[in-house]
């Protein structure tokens, strides 16, 4: 059931994003359809919403665009992670941790 | 890539936005069919689960700064082609502010130059001058005489040293050609206390201002660019003035102009220890010690005056001194003047504004649908308001550039058109200030004309407005807004044109005043004779007779007399006057009375009536028996139950008796707006007067004669100056060129208030109109006549004006009082003027409310009902 499916948390979104451009160079779509391919469906993407957030990565110097072709030989903006992306993406996957083990910690020890 | 290069290269940025989303949707749709999903279908749900393109692309858009600047410039541009689309509204509205804003701005300039300007001496808020006062007189600013000025000096606690000034005339012959300078004598410490030193050169040296001292004089910048070549060597030099040897040791910087603008000389005042308490001739000049309130300088000088009374005069005559601030004492007469045409030009201001904000808020509501749609279409709210608001901001922009043209352009006029009187006259200019004042009234103002509209649109519910015919109904929620705007128009309106009737009422009783003579075919002139070369009295009154008979012998000379007064404005002497038998009580002043020094043919010559007794004739002269003859205000206030003639009066209490043989009717010296006063006329042959006006009576156009009277005059002395030859008629009308000048400027704000009024209620009631036309519609189907829907839609017109009309008449009421001062024989609430003016406004709104009106009782029920 698609509506039961989880919203993503205020923030998250960019991260996801930062972490699948990691891996190289890729366009929204495919971005889109990696999100929900490694999330197992698990998060409810609005498609549309992801490209106001790939413009503001990219406005912020984390990302960088291009337009390149694709296999079947169309032009698609291709986004891949700068310098100060990957130290972006490097802090928040270490402040995502820290929040998820706390947030773990608390759970296991108010048991 | 930076916020300034996304805004320049937009447009690619768009069309790579555009590829970039349409590539995601095609590949959406491709997976979709891949999967067996038919293409229509794929479609569908593609663009089901992107969501709202347009929204996605507005946000896309927003990110970053490029967004302020670009939709600014992108309402920029949509507000400029929505008025290029509406020339007519831009148009109006644009002229409209324009005449609003430039009528302010050229009348803030001149208050601004006149009145709020810093004077141009050191901290000139304790400058103050000092006159006498003798409340008997009806006269106030009275010279003072060296006493006064000796016992100011010695007794008071509030001044810093204490200064006079005398005006002098100076007959300056160093020239080409000789000319009468204007300078002033004054005392030491007068530039000090001013706090100002010469541009070039000193001031005068204590040896300079002792009397028996060596003659040094100060020029003006002006004296010194036009008559010394403007070389700095010039001091040190020597001018003639008056037949004696003076030299320049000073020239004052170009902003200098005290006492006044004429003013091209200075000279030390060399006074010698008085006599008496007289003559009075000396103004007062001085800065109050720090910390002294004006308060306390009057209640020093109170004090001075008491000291006066014990220790002097104890039988003194009443007289006070009065302190007035610099300020005060130079533009002190225009300034009410200014804050009334202040006021009435605000009304204008306030009128345009209504009737812009009426404009827009009706377009508003044109475009409310509009609105709906780009709300519809993901246009936040605030974007809206916005938007409005920008073009609000074009309006107001275009409405305040053409209004500082007119603005300029009238700044120019009024200055040429104004009354020589008005002080400061070269200093008004379209400053920073004035340029601030204007861009603060158009950004307020345009704020005010957006902010209506975006309150309505913020407001606006997207259902109820998409729906079909949903705007008209909410129409009718703000006639009420539009209601208030009109009748506040007619409000202004009407105080305005109740101002201005007050104003024109006065200056054409002013201009029916009797001056007591005939001004037509008057020629006048003044002969000024030059003090050193005619100092005996006989050499002068030997002059004028030889002068009399020459113009009496030119072609189209009916008569011809000369005068020491001239009417409608010229006197120049007052003094006190004691009868025969019939001493001033203690503790009384003297009566006053303007004297003439007259020859015998003046009254026939002005052709004004011998009352009683006889004229002056050839007999009464040097050795004969000394007459005067006075005029009926005199007689009537002084001899009410008996025959004047053959009593007797002196000047003051010194000058021998002198038998009255006559009494003439008045005339009018002191302005046609000034009541008569009493005048004593006396023969110039037994007396010596110097400077004298000529007056002739012409047979035909007095201004033809003017090259013979003057050509006669030079024939016995080629060195006498004879200038202002103007015939009585213009006399008259410079006269009151300070009443025109305001009554003017009254009568244009006033008429600009009447359009801008007239066209606010002409457009409301035709829109309110046509937005009830589908009302009228169905009251035409159902058997209403076209009287009946005339009278619908001019009642409601007629009912907002009368509401305006009623409001007026409390501001006017409350308002007119301030004209008081300048109004002649007319009372600032007089009823006929207010009941008057408030009928013809009531009829010109009710003009503009027919025209609508005969177009609604035109409309065909079938179309009004099918109209959405």
């Amino acid at each position: 059931m698609r509506e039961e499916r989880a919203e993503f948390l205020k923030g998250t979104l960019d991260m996801l994003i930062l972490k699948v451009v990691a891996l190289g160079p890729i366009h929204g779509y495919a971005i889109a359809q990696r999100i929900q391919q490694i999330s197992r469906d698990f998060f409810q993407l609005q498609q549309g919403s992801l490209y106001p957030a790939l413009h503001r990565l990219e406005d912020r110097g984390w990302l960088r665009a291009e337009w390149k072709a694709t296999e079947t030989g169309r032009e698609a903006k291709f986004y891949a992670l700068t310098p100060k992306g990957r130290r972006q993406l490097e802090a928040e996957v270490k402040n995502w941790e820290q929040l998820t083990d706390a947030v773990a910690l608390i759970l296991r020890t108010a048991e | 890539m930076r916020w300034y290069q996304r805004f320049f290269r937009r447009k690619i940025t768009e069309k790579h936005l555009d590829a970039e989303l349409r590539f995601h949707l095609d590949q959406t749709i491709g997976d979709l069919v891949a999967g067996g999903m038919n293409p229509e279908e794929a479609r569908r749900r593609a663009r089901l689960e992107f969501g709202g393109l347009d929204q996605v692309k507005e946000e896309c858009r927003d990110v970053g700064g490029s967004r302020i600047l670009e939709s600014l410039i992108q309402d920029l541009r949509y507000g400029m082609r929505m008025l290029y689309k509406n020339p007519a509204f831009t148009a109006v509205a644009v002229l409209t502010l324009a005449l609003g804003i430039g009528a302010n701005t050229a009348i803030f300039s001149v208050v601004n130059g006149v009145l709020l300007r810093a004077l141009p001496y050191r901290d000139p808020g304790q400058l103050v001058m000092v006159f006498g006062s003798v409340p008997a007189w009806g006269q106030d600013r009275i010279p003072l005489c060296v006493a006064d000025f000796d016992d100011w000096k010695a007794w008071n606690h509030a001044f810093e040293q204490p200064t006079v000034f005398a005006r002098h005339l100076y007959d300056y012959t160093s020239s080409q050609e000789p000319q009468r300078v204007i300078g002033a004598a004054v005392s030491p410490g007068f530039f000090s206390a001013l706090g100002v030193e010469p541009r070039l050169g000193r001031s005068f040296l204590p040896e300079e201002e002792k009397p028996g001292g060596q003659l040094a004089v100060i020029v003006s910048h002006d004296f010194w660019m036009r008559d010394l070549a403007a070389k700095a060597d010039a001091m040190g030099r020597n001018i003639t003035l008056n037949d004696q040897t003076y030299t320049v040791v000073g020239v004052m910087p170009a902003s200098f102009r005290f006492p006044a603008e004429s003013v091209k000389l200075w000279e030390p005042l060399r006074l010698q220890p008085p006599t008496r308490r007289g003559p009075y001739f000396l103004r007062g000049l001085a800065r109050l010690r720090p910390g002294v309130s004006l308060e306390q300088a009057r209640r020093d000088m109170a004090a001075v005056t008491q000291r006066i009374r014990e220790e002097i005069h104890a039988k003194d005559t009443g007289g006070t001194f009065i302190v007035l601030p610099l300020r005060a004492y130079l533009v002190g007469n225009v300034q009410p003047v200014l804050l009334v045409l202040m006021a009435a030009v605000g009304f204008v201001l306030l009128i345009a504004i209504a009737n812009i904000a009426n404009l827009m808020l009706v377009k508003a509501i044109g475009r409310q649908r509009e609105m709906s749609v780009r709300a519809a279409l993901g246009a936040g709210r605030l974007r809206l308001v916005r938007q409005l608001l920008t073009e609000g901001l074009v309006v107001s922009t275009l409405g305040a550039g053409l209004g500082l043209l007119i603005a300029y352009g009238s700044v120019n006029l009024l200055v040429a058109i104004s009354p020589a009187d008005v002080p400061r006259l070269d200093e008004i200019r379209i400053d920073g200030r004035v340029f601030g004042f204007t861009l603060l009234v158009s950004i307020l103002s345009s704020l005010f004309f957006g902010l209506a509209p975006a309150l309505r649109v913020s407001r606006l519910n997207l259902n109820d407005a998409l729906k079909e015919g949903g705007g008209r109904g909410a129409a009718f929620g703000h006639g009420r807004y539009r209601g208030a705007l009109v009748i506040a128009e007619v409000g202004l309106a009407l105080m305005l044109l109740i101002g201005a009737t007050l104003m024109l009422t006065s200056f054409a009783r002013l201009q029916q005043v009797h001056a007591g003579f005939d001004p037509r075919n008057l020629l006048t002139a003044e002969i000024s004779m030059p003090d050193f070369r005619y100092s005996d009295p006989l050499h002068v009154s030997g002059f004028y007779h030889q002068l009399l008979d020459r113009v009496q012998e030119l072609p189209g000379v009916q008569s011809a007399a000369v005068a020491s007064g001239l009417p409608p404005d010229l006197m120049q002497l007052q003094d006190t006057f004691t009868i025969e038998s019939r001493p001033t009580p203690p503790g009384q002043s003297d009566p006053l009375a303007d004297f003439l020094f007259v020859s015998g043919d003046y009254f026939r010559t002005l052709s004004t009536p011998i009352l009683q007794g006889r004229p002056f004739s050839d007999s009464d002269r040097q050795g004969g028996p000394l007459v005067v003859i006075i005029n009926e205000t005199l007689a009537r206030r002084f001899f009410p139950d008996e025959n004047p003639v053959g009593r007797r009066l002196r000047q003051n209490r010194e000058n021998p008796w002198m038998e009255i043989v006559g009494v003439v009717g008045d005339v009018r010296y002191g302005g046609l707006d000034a009541p008569p006063f009493p005048a004593l006329y006396v023969p110039y042959l037994q007396h010596g007067w110097p400077g004298a006006y000529l007056v002739v009576r012409a047979t035909r156009d007095a201004l033809a004669l003017a090259p013979s009277v003057r050509n006669a005059v030079w024939s016995l002395d080629k060195e006498i100056p004879v200038t202002e030859m103007k015939t009585a008629e213009q006399r008259i009308q410079e006269s009151v060129a300070a009443p025109r000048f305001r009554t003017l400027l009254i009568g244009i704000f006033a008429f600009l208030a009447l359009s801008l009024a007239t066209v606010g209620i002409y457009g409301v009631i035709s829109y309110s109109a046509t937005q009830r036309i589908r009302e009228v519609g169905i009251r035409v189907a159902l058997g209403a006549t076209r009287m009946d829907i005339m009278r619908l839609v001019v009642k409601q017109g007629l009912g907002l004006s009368l509401a305006g009309v009623a409001i007026g008449l409390i501001g006017a009421l409350a308002l007119t009082r301030y004209l008081a001062g300048m109004l002649y024989s007319v009372y600032p609430t007089d009823p006929l003027i207010f009941t008057g003016v408030s009928v013809f406004l009531a009829g010109i709104s009710l003009v503009a409310s027919l025209i609508p009106a005969r177009r609604a009782t035109k409309v065909d029920p079938m179309v009004a009902l099918r109209y959405e």
